[in-house]
């Protein structure tokens, strides 16, 4: 079992969609402690220490805080501490994921209208992960996910409570499912 | 014709600001301004609060800079923007909808609010508030950032005297550090908000002669002042409430000699595993104080039956990194003979895990969990109570998850 950790939700959402791509891993899910938040996937050995440091990875282009882990055979009581586990079938769709994290809600209100406004997206989700994170999910195709995000970017433009903005072109079928679903 | 058009307009006001009572200043400001009406609120912790209200364009704007104005004496204001004709397609997927109409209405009556950091000085307040004046204590509840507040409604002049009563005591029981006490009286409240009311107490509460709390930062801190306290006199465990900030306030009631001596030995447990914040002895707490919050939850059976009566030790283990406490309970689980009973989270970066055997067996895993959590994070605690009485182990929280 791999697990990553960080603070905020959208460097596990880039972690888990690098780990599903890196090697034959599969997504079991994410949990919150009130500003750090996990993601959970299991494989072989092998493939689980490739898939972790492909999400290490890309989870330090989003933050500092990155903190990894392997467990050879785990024992079954921790995937118990998942609370959002992935559920059902996680249909292919081609679309791009936009992620735009700030500390703050309010400014998320006015970001998001200006996204939907801007290019032809939808939010798909809006995670309240507690420590002040609100991080929001938009799909789109990737030209339209990138307008959107760069006019959100405008629209808290001078906030001093930004955190990211980023853009996953082919995001993985479960990734979808797990974040921009919520299944 | 245009000009018609531009009335029609509509738009939505934000307001985001830090603690209940800067937005309750803002929210009555905001309704007593213009024509608008809340559509909406979210909390995100850290005592940050945002509003969000609905009106034809120049309402709102009259009404955010109404609210941006009453608010600013009470709380940092985080934002205030007026969105104009929003895009619902935006808006569909955000949590912030107001569901129905609450359950509690102030009526003609006036509106207290008492906002306190930590619980200690929000029950000592609160407390003299229903003693204070003939008021009526709405509820409580916590948003984060060790922020806690209590509503009480009634006529005016008996809610400015309770408010004034609940101030001094939350003061003089408050962390001299922490401070951070705040009032607001709204002599005349506005309908609309009563989408801001915590839940109302639930049933009636009970007459006794003392109440006693114990306010820990972290889980296992709060188990040990409930296993002190039980140990150390004759009292009732009431519950551990959640408070704010990673805070957890245990409860117990009894006479007040027994009280004050289960609180000094709480302490001293506490004191040992964790961050003590505060403890406080209440006497002849009023029933409106109990009911609000002291009322029990109903027992929880053990998940194996053949524990009960096996004076199995009980370990905690808890930490500010799941990575750290699913890493140290594998470990645990693999080192000795040991059970998983449980696992509790109190926010703030909090999660802890809990499990079930001998002493010795207990205390190997613990010293390998802690080892193993420490090269991942944060451990807060790894403690171990060899001989829980069942009286306790039938309240504790962990055990309502699974």
């Amino acid at each position: 079992m791999g697990l990553i950790e960080v603070e905020g939700v959208a460097g596990i959402i880039v972690a888990a969609d690098a780990a599903c791509k890196a090697a034959s891993v599969r997504l079991l899910g994410w949990e919150s402690i009130g500003g750090f938040t996990t993601v959970f996937f299991v494989g072989e050995a092998g493939d689980v220490a490739i898939s972790l440091r492909s999400g290490e990875q890309a989870a330090r282009e989003i933050g500092d805080h990155v903190v990894t882990a392997a467990l050879n055979r785990p024992d079954e009581v921790c995937a118990t501490y998942i609370d959002f586990p992935l559920q059902g079938a996680s249909p292919e769709r081609e679309t791009a994921l936009g992620i735009l994290e700030t500390r703050g809600y309010g400014v998320h209100v006015d970001a998001n209208d200006r996204m939907v406004k801007a290019a032809d997206v939808e939010v798909s989700r809006v995670l309240t992960v507690h420590n002040r994170v609100v991080c929001t999910l938009i799909e789109g195709a990737v030209s339209s996910v990138g307008e959107a995000l760069e006019a959100g970017r405008q629209c808290l433009g001078g906030y001093d409570h930004f955190l990211c903005a980023t853009v996953i072109s082919q995001p993985a079928a479960e990734v979808l499912h797990l974040f921009s679903d919520g299944s | 014709m245009s000009n018609q058009r531009a009335l029609g307009q509509r738009a939505l006001g934000i307001f985001e600001c830090r603690g209940m009572v800067a937005l309750a200043a803002a929210a009555d400001a905001m309704l007593k301004a213009a024509e608008v009406r809340i559509c909406g609120r979210h909390g995100i912790g850290s005592g940050w609060l945002t509003l969000l209200i609905d009106g034809d364009t120049a309402a709102v704007q009259t009404a955010v800079a109404a609210g941006r104005q009453e608010a600013a004496p009470y709380g940092d204001i985080i934002t205030s923007k007026v969105v104009p004709q929003p895009e619902p397609r935006a808006l569909a997927a955000m949590p912030h909808a107001v569901t129905g109409p609450a359950a509690a209405v102030v009526g003609e009556r006036g509106l207290g609010i008492l906002e306190t950091r930590g619980l200690i000085p929000l029950i000592a307040g609160s407390d003299a508030m229903v003693k204070g004046a003939d008021v009526e204590l709405m509820g409580w509840t916590y948003i984060g950032g060790a922020l806690v507040h209590a509503f009480v409604c009634g006529d005016v002049g008996s809610v400015r005297a309770a408010v004034e009563a609940g101030r001094e005591e939350a003061s003089a029981a408050a962390d001299a550090e922490e401070g951070g006490v705040t009032t607001l009286v709204l002599p005349q409240p506005s309908e609309g908000l009563s989408a801001l009311f915590p839940p109302p107490p639930a049933g009636e509460g009970e007459a006794v002669g003392a109440l006693g709390v114990v306010e820990t930062t972290g889980y296992a801190g709060a188990v040990s002042a409930d296993d002190g306290m039980i140990k150390g006199a004759d009292i009732d465990i009431v519950r551990l409430t959640i408070g704010s900030g990673g805070r957890v306030g245990a409860l117990v009631t009894g006479s007040l000699d027994a009280v004050s001596a289960a609180v000094k030995a709480g302490e001293t447990a506490a004191a040992r595993v964790g961050e003590i914040n505060g403890s406080r002895v209440v006497s002849r707490p009023d029933p409106a104080v109990m009911a609000c919050f002291g009322h029990a939850d109903s027992p929880v059976e053990a998940a194996d039956p053949t524990w009960r009566d096996s004076h199995l030790a009980m370990g905690f283990l808890e930490t500010r990194s799941t990575v750290g406490l699913v890493t140290a309970m594998d470990v645990m689980l693999k080192s000795a003979d040991v059970v998983h009973e449980g696992r509790y989270k109190v926010g703030y970066f909090l999660t802890a895990g809990v499990i079930r055997g001998d002493v010795g067996a207990v205390k190997i895993a613990l010293d390998s969990g802690a080892a193993e959590a420490r090269k991942h994070g944060e451990l807060v605690a790894a403690h171990l109570i060899g001989q829980p009485f069942e009286a306790m182990e039938v309240t504790l929280p962990h055990r309502r998850l699974d």
